[in-house]
């Protein structure tokens, strides 16, 4: 007994040591193989293989890594040319979008050319793609270089030939105009335009380089100028204003729109998706698959509008009561609404009417309403392929317009020997905004931006 | 039931599940490859000798941690026993997910990935599941 009982003791102590020696035993292989290996692995049997130059090529092909290409000899070519290599730095650049390894292409007789190459990386791709790439800068600057930008926070400079990062802008200089006389000055909304206060605003107009800002900025003023009309006595301050400033700015702010949605993380497979992937090798995504994606990404987009729409509608209701004082009193709850009218007119889209996106969300999620919804997918993925087929040159912006048009102006025609086209009635009914309580409309300002990221995202995931 | 998870007999039934499991796995998934050229038979019947291979590595690990195990006189935790069982399913596990999540730039990769990784995901997998399954009565509280 007291044999066992020491060995369960020294059991115990050594279990620390035991299990630390068998973690280790586990993860050292482990963190040799999550390194992304296969190409690697190919690479080590070159050496040995009877067809070293391919063998090479697919090696480096395989890792996306255009040093590979410097071992594929092209003996058999005579040295005239050396097509294995040169296809190897066009196959990665067609896999990863790199252009940087264009440069890298010899060509001469029965090779590939730099062009070539180049419009290999740039089909399929976008200069963000550089963001895996081995040498980032050097990726957008040869995307730079060919006229396709150099992404977003960066710009091209022409003296150099390559990408640098966009610096961030001076601050802008003092305001001449805004002294206490401007303060005292303004008594009134009327005194607004006599006062200096436009003086002032106008210059911050003139050095404002932020569109949205300015956006922002030039409705303030359109505001204050109709203002200075119908509220002509209302008292206000040089705070006040400047607060009513801030919400006209803030309505043009950009930051929660659903511009800057990304797709990709909205349609990201999650660990259960990607093991079943994995398990059964997943399926091609066919039209009808990206036509629900798009509607996924619509149905997320449609909930994000809904919250700007409803912080927009407080920066409304901010607004009148900015201008106004807060006395209950007849008199002046019309004088808020008045401001509020205003403002809404002048801005239009910024301050929008909140409702729309409920009634966008729930016309599609009917079962049997949404397979026109997707019928309206599918035809914007299928117009905007055809088009970008027959104009390779335009960018991806210009394409979005042409496909939303076409799919705007011919709904019928899209898919002549497919029987009636539905989702035409969609097209027809126009914005969820006008239709009323028809349920087959589309919130426009949010469906076109979602079909937009879908695609490209679709494009680049097909991979 | 706790005798038989504490026993080699586990162990030699789970390779056992590792390397049938990934075998049937090929014959059900029906791999198609394009470009095979010369090597069009070995892949015919190659991927059957991967699960059986896989099987006799990890059991061969698995009898030598059992010995190292015997060696710090550990026999008496009965609970290392599937964790060693484990330590020799798991590397095949993450070795097949890595591989899998490999891009598919070449004909060699598409090859590996469905004729060898897939299958072997698929064994290796259900190997861990059975044995997670099998180890919980030695977690239960015994009556004495």
């Amino acid at each position: 007994m007291m044999i066992a009982r020491n060995a369960r003791s020294r059991g115990r102590l050594l279990l620390g040591r035991g299990k630390n020696t068998m973690l280790l035993g586990l993860l050292l292989p482990a963190s040799l193989l999550l390194t992304g290996c296969l190409g690697t692995l190919m690479g080590a049997l070159c050496e040995v293989s009877p067809d070293s130059d391919h063998c090479y090529q697919a090696s480096a092909v395989q890792e996306g890594n255009d040093d590979n290409c410097d071992k594929v000899s092209g003996k058999d070519f005579g040295g005239y040319s050396n097509p294995p290599k040169d296809k190897c730095h066009l196959l990665i650049a067609e896999n990863t979008g790199d252009a940087s390894t264009c440069s890298k292409i010899e060509g001469g007789m029965m090779s590939y050319t730099e062009e070539e190459c180049l419009a290999a990386a740039f089909k399929n791709h976008t200069v963000e793609d550089c963001k895996t790439a081995e040498d980032e800068m050097a990726c957008r600057s040869a995307w730079g270089k060919n006229g396709k930008g150099c992404g977003d926070g960066y710009v091209y400079d022409k003296s150099k030939g390559g990408c640098d990062v966009k610096k961030e802008e001076p601050e802008p200089t003092e305001n001449p105009f805004d002294n206490d006389k401007v303060k005292e000055d303004l008594k009134t909304i009327g005194d607004a335009g006599k006062s200096g206060y436009m003086q002032l605003l106008d210059w911050d107009i003139e050095h404002e380089k932020d569109p949205d800002r300015l956006a922002g900025l030039q409705k303030y003023k359109e505001f204050l100028e109709g203002a200075g009309e119908k509220l002509e006595e209302v008292t206000t301050t040089f705070e006040k204003l400047q607060d009513l400033k801030k919400i006209f700015i803030d309505s043009y702010d950009p930051k929660d729109s659903i511009e800057n949605m990304s797709a990709s993380s909205i349609l990201a497979p999650g660990f259960f998706d990607r093991l079943k992937d994995k398990l059964t090798g997943g399926s091609e995504p066919d039209n009808a698959s990206r036509a629900e994606d798009a509607l996924t990404v619509y149905e997320k987009m449609l909930e994000r509008q809904k919250d700007n729409d409803f912080l927009q509608q407080s920066r409304l209701s901010r607004v009148g009561d900015t201008i106004i004082s807060t006395a209950k009193d007849k008199a002046t709850e019309k004088l808020k609404e008045s401001a509020e009218e205003l403002a809404k007119g002048i801005a239009g889209d910024a301050f929008a009417v909140v409702g729309i996106v409920d009634h966008a969300l729930s016309s599609f999620q009917e079962e049997a309403q949404k397979q026109m919804f997707v019928g309206l997918a599918a035809a914007y993925n299928r117009q905007r392929e055809s088009i970008a087929q027959s104009n390779p040159n335009l960018s991806p912006e210009e394409i979005h317009k042409r496909t939303v048009q076409n799919v705007k102006d011919n709904p019928y025609e899209d898919v002549p020997n497919s029987g009636f086209v539905k989702y035409g009635n969609i097209i027809e009914n126009g914005d969820c905004s006008t239709a009323g309580n028809n349920p087959l409309c589309i919130d426009n300002r949010v469906f076109w931006t979602a079909m937009d990221k879908t695609y490209e995202f679709s494009h680049r995931a097909k991979k | 039931m706790r005798r038989f998870p504490a026993s080699l007999w586990f162990a030699f039934l789970i390779c056992l599940v590792l390397a049938g499991v990934t075998a049937a796995a090929f014959a059900m998934l029906k791999p198609v490859a394009e470009r095979t050229g010369d090597f069009t038979l070995v892949l015919q019947y190659a991927p059957y000798a991967l699960g059986p291979l896989a099987g006799l590595l990890s059991f061969i690990a698995i009898c030598i941690l059992n010995g190292i195990r015997r060696l710090f006189r550990l026999r008496m935790i009965p609970y290392l026993h599937p964790v060693i069982v484990l330590a020799g399913i798991v590397p095949w596990l993450i070795f097949s997910w890595v591989l899998l999540d490999d891009p598919r730039y070449t004909p060699v990769a598409g090859v590996i990935m469905d004729f060898f990784a897939r299958p072997l995901l698929w064994g290796s997998l259900t190997a861990f599941l059975l044995t997670i399954l099998l180890s919980i009565p030695l977690f239960l509280p015994t009556k004495k």
